[in-house]
């Protein structure tokens, strides 16, 4: 993301105006642990930065490491709740909000910081979650059913539609409520969801795709039999990496997988315990108990005329 | 049966009142203007206020709309010297100056519906088809014009339990939930060029052009209903499950400007009001047969026959367990 001039010149001012050296540098090491300014200017540590120097460098590395966010978070919390246990007046603090709000951020209240605004674009990161750290995210785990007979019985270029009208379905209902989708597979994926109510938002959109689903088959399925799917939801911690190798590795993306390919069946919804008690009661009042032991208390919902 | 009063004064008269207390009738007044050659009026009475127009206007409004429908005089000044030509045209009813002065009670009234041959629709003839007849249809919002006729796919919908609603929330609250309903009607329907059009309390009636067919309305209908739970939860600041219903099908109007639809009369709009205040039931969703005969037989599939109201045959469609 690349953060305008304007912007960058009005943090180097807050910082000027606002703090010490060795302050803007804490909190540089809040984000860059190892980070270290001298260093950057090849100068021993006894030789003294410029203010505005020291400001201007630091601001470039934000921007350069995408941090930018992160880092008006940081003198947010300072201002409103305290560094090391003081608090600090941050000169132009709401002009700097304004300004990453104009470059495509929302503040999210539920996890208190900035987010990308997916209606502007859609990282898979959500422009500020970083790898390599822990975090707790829903899982929205989909997945054609039938998907060899659904080969075998029909045209390829009819597929072929069929299935890219299933993944822009999966899109829309996602990306809507602020989730992400992480992997397209051939006849599945992963969406996932980390903040503003991510249970609820990833139940919704089960819910939102299974219903578009209902109607496209009805109306607009080029297949000789309805496309069907299955949905699983599942929660749990999760090591952030860009690189989609990891995901399999990962607890939650296995007991997800287990749920959608064990437990559920097609043209319905499985949903963990551990998400449907987060859920909004009229989303989850959909769901019933599945009578099947499992070790997720799973419950279920499906999309049937009745 | 409902009773169109045409005057130029705005209020009724003392000698009607028992058919809107008693018999519960529908009732409305409007404008002399507002009858026009072109009105086709089903199991509706009108009564002119003889102050309202000539005697020549008279007889020709008489002898139009006498053989189509039933027609009654008002006349409290007695400006209609000899009613009995009236009744050899096709008048049904004559209120001179003594019966408005002494008023009429309800079992009055009862006698004379008892005594009315028929008119217009009657169960022997074939249901007419709405929208068959002359009247254009509306392919595009470019096309309509005010004050002109057109058959158009009728959308009526309604909030329900207004009751418990009007106990919850206060007039504030209620005024935000209906305007965010209103909002999520305007989005679902307008890619299909409905506009919502008619608005009273907690329902409305939303137009669609006939262009592209009935079957992506239809379509979205079904979502819309579907949506329930999804438009619940949007609305964040109610935690309150919506529960609305819908009846489609395909009728005439004359086409007035949203907020100047006061005046209008048409046989489609008391029809569909009919249905959604007397046969939908809640959180369903209804369709008129000759709407159900256009679907695709993969969308009539989601349709089941409902019974029959004012001899239109109605489909419903089959909910999912839960939605």
């Amino acid at each position: 993301m690349i953060i305008k001039t304007s912007l960058r010149n009005l943090a180097v001012k807050a910082l000027c105006e606002s703090m010490t050296i060795k302050l803007m540098v804490d909190f540089m090491r809040e984000l860059v642990p190892d980070y270290n300014l001298h260093r950057r200017f090849n100068l021993s540590e006894s030789i003294s930065i410029p203010q505005a120097n020291a400001a201007k460098t630091i601001v470039t590395d934000i921007c350069d490491l995408e941090l930018f966010p992160s880092f008006v978070q940081l003198l947010i919390d300072a201002q409103n709740k305290g560094f090391k246990g003081r608090k600090y007046r941050i000169a132009y603090l709401s002009a700097l909000i304004r300004g990453l709000e104009l470059h495509g951020y929302i503040f999210d209240h539920e996890n208190n910081m900035f987010i990308e605004d997916a209606r502007i674009s859609q990282s898979k990161n959500w422009g500020v979650i970083r790898e390599g750290l822990e975090y707790e995210f829903t899982f929205l785990r989909f997945d054609i059913a039938g998907n060899s007979r659904l080969v075998r019985l029909n045209e390829t270029t009819k597929v072929t539609k069929a299935y890219q009208d299933f993944f822009n379905l999966i899109t829309k209902a996602v990306v809507r409520r602020n989730g992400r989708i992480w992997q397209l597979e051939g006849d599945g994926g992963l969406a996932a969801f980390a903040f503003q109510h991510k249970d609820t938002a990833a139940t919704l959109s089960a819910h939102e795709i299974l219903v578009e689903l209902l109607v496209y088959n009805h109306t607009a399925c080029p297949l000789s039999a309805p496309l069907l799917a299955r949905f699983a939801i599942h929660a749990g911690r999760h090591i952030y990496t860009s690189e989609m190798e990891s995901l399999h590795k990962s607890e939650p993306i296995k007991e997800i997988k287990e749920i959608e390919n064990r437990y559920t069946k097609p043209n319905s919804c499985s949903i963990s315990n551990k998400v449907l008690i987060a859920v909004d009661k009229r989303v989850a009042d959909l769901f019933s108990p599945l009578p099947e032991r499992n070790p997720y208390g799973l419950a279920c919902y499906s999309v049937e005329l009745s | 049966m409902e009773i169109l009063f045409l005057s130029k004064t705005p209020k009724l008269p003392s000698c009607f009142k028992e058919l809107d207390t008693k018999l519960h009738l529908p009732l409305t007044i409007s404008p002399p203007s507002t009858l026009t050659s072109k009105k086709a009026l089903n199991q509706v009475m009108i009564y002119l206020d003889a102050a309202a127009f000539s005697l020549q206007k008279l007889k020709e409004l008489v002898k139009t709309y006498g053989s189509k429908t039933w027609v009654g005089i008002y006349d409290a000044k007695g400006f209609v010297l000899d009613p009995s030509l009236f009744f050899l045209q096709g008048l049904s009813d004559y209120l001179g100056p003594q019966q408005v002065k002494l008023g009429l009670k309800a079992k009055r009234w009862q006698e004379l519906f008892k005594l009315l041959p028929p008119r217009g629709k009657t169960k022997d003839a074939p249901p007419k088809s709405q929208g068959q007849e002359l009247t254009p249809a509306a392919l595009d919002w470019h096309d309509v014009q005010p004050g002109h006729e057109y058959s158009f796919g009728m959308l009526a919908v309604e909030l329900d339990g207004a009751k418990d609603l009007q106990a919850r929330f206060d007039n504030q609250h209620l005024k935000q939930i209906i305007s965010y309903f209103q909002n999520a009607l305007d989005q679902f329907f307008a890619p299909f060029k409905g506009r919502l059009w008619i608005w009273k309390d907690f329902g409305g009636i939303v137009l669609f052009p006939l262009s592209k067919g009935i079957q992506p309305v239809v379509a979205s209908c079904i979502r819309f209903l579907l949506w329930r739970r999804i438009l619940s939860v949007d609305l964040a600041q109610f935690k309150l499950l919506l529960s609305y219903r819908l009846v489609l099908l395909k009728g005439k109007t004359v086409y007035q400007e949203r907020g100047k639809t006061g005046r209008i009369i048409s046989d489609s709009i008391n029809l569909l009001s009919h249905i959604l205040g007397n046969f939908a039931k809640a959180g369903n969703f209804y369709l008129a047969a000759e709407l159900f005969e256009e679907l695709s037989p993969a969308l009539a599939e989601c349709f089941a026959p409902s019974g029959e109201y004012e001899d239109q045959k109605i489909y419903r469609l089959r909910l999912p367990a839960k939605f």
